[in-house]
């Protein structure tokens, strides 16, 4: 008997249209993805009809956690470094170059000023565990009233955006939109998300 | 296949020789896992709902020198937001016979519906220190929902401040 010749070909299995396939969906993520923003605190925003996209740049975010602290965040890197050199000046606080350039890059915080140089010396890894107290609003030390000029200063292109958890006091709210009623801010956006279903029951 | 056949250009000018067989193999494994390695990546660091944004806008604080405008008392409508989830509303000046309500279809905006007709409406939003943010929002929502055009937030009185502390008349 001949002896069976082993098929010694490998197996080639034909992945080019999987590769396709990957590779079409790496570039569209690549080109839509807008990554997270690492907030400290998780804010479950309330839920409202309004279709209105909110614009991707000069926004000035702040953010109300569901305890009550305020944290402040601006996009933009060139003029958050302009800010933070400005308020120094202000508050006589001297940030070194390194912190100028780690207070651009920086998502949002929420620290009196007096903090902020010590949390922006700490590693990315360090300011994870930092308790972040909140900016101060109240009327004698509003710190967010100053933020606010100042960054309208550095970009006066800036909208507003209040991004708070639904479970927010409202006093907390109204103490923010008094301060910028105060410094003559009076359009600026809510952040919700999209709320489906009872609308269409409605009409 | 995932093969490159070199040997077509090189029969061609060699004429009659024997057709070499050879391909060669590319393996893609390693790019494959790459692909699929930012694939994952991209997937989960993605954001697909982009958050609405609900436009507000107040009056300017007028200087006090001016008074705000008078308004008749006939076409205004007053929701006080009150704690645990709770809408009194009153019509004109009557805080005396504020009624109890809630968020539901059936509450702010059977109220806001039945007053369609009236243009000249405006309706005053008081939400109470008790209520939360997210009570705000879903009463400025009701008002976009009804297409209220007059609409502004405002402090409580101290009569407002009164109905939500103590008694709650029945809705």
């Amino acid at each position: 008997m001949p002896k069976i010749k082993p098929n010694r070909a490998s197996p080639s299995l034909d992945m080019t249209p999987m590769v396709d396939l990957a590779f079409l969906l790496v570039t569209f993520f690549m080109l839509t993805t807008k990554f997270t923003s690492d907030d400290p605190v998780a804010v479950d925003m309330p839920k409202s009809i309004s279709e209105i996209r909110l614009p991707d740049s000069n926004i000035l975010t702040i953010l109300i956690s569901k305890d009550g602290r305020v944290f402040y965040n601006m996009d933009n890197k060139i003029k958050r470094a302009q800010l933070i050199k400005e308020i120094g000046t202000k508050y006589n606080i001297n940030f070194t170059p390194g912190q100028v350039s780690d207070f651009a890059i920086l998502s949002s915080f929420g620290l009196p000023i007096g903090n902020l140089p010590q949390f922006l010396d700490a590693t990315p890894e360090e300011r994870k565990l930092i308790e972040q107290p909140g900016i101060p609003t109240d009327s004698l030390n509003n710190q967010l009233a100053d933020w606010l000029v100042y960054s309208r200063m550095v970009n006066p292109q800036l909208r507003i955006a209040i991004k708070g958890d639904g479970a927010a006091n409202y006093p907390v709210v109204k103490r923010i939109i008094n301060t910028l009623q105060e410094n003559r801010i009076s359009r600026f956006n809510l952040i919700t998300n999209l709320e489906s279903g009872p609308v269409a029951a409605a009409q | 296949m995932a093969q490159i056949n070199a040997s077509s250009a090189e029969s061609k000018r060699l004429g009659k020789v024997r057709r070499k067989k050879t391909f060669i193999h590319l393996d893609m494994t390693p790019m494959v896992d790459l692909a699929f390695l930012l694939l994952t990546f991209f997937m989960l660091t993605t954001v697909f709902s982009k958050p609405q944004a609900l436009p507000l806008a107040l009056p300017d604080q007028p200087a006090d020198s001016v008074l705000p405008p008078v308004t008749n008392a006939k076409n205004v409508l007053t929701f006080v937001l009150g704690g645990n989830n709770r809408v009194y509303w009153y019509a004109g000046e009557d805080v005396s016979g504020a009624k109890l309500t809630d968020y539901s279809s059936a509450g702010i905006r059977r109220i806001l519906l039945a007053n369609r007709e009236n243009r000249k409406l405006w309706v005053f939003i008081k939400p109470d220190d008790a209520s939360s943010y997210q009570n705000v929002v879903t009463a400025l929502d009701e008002m976009a929902i009804a297409a209220v055009q007059h609409h502004s937030l405002a402090d409580l009185g101290p009569a407002e401040r009164g109905l939500v502390k103590g008694k709650v008349s029945s809705p």
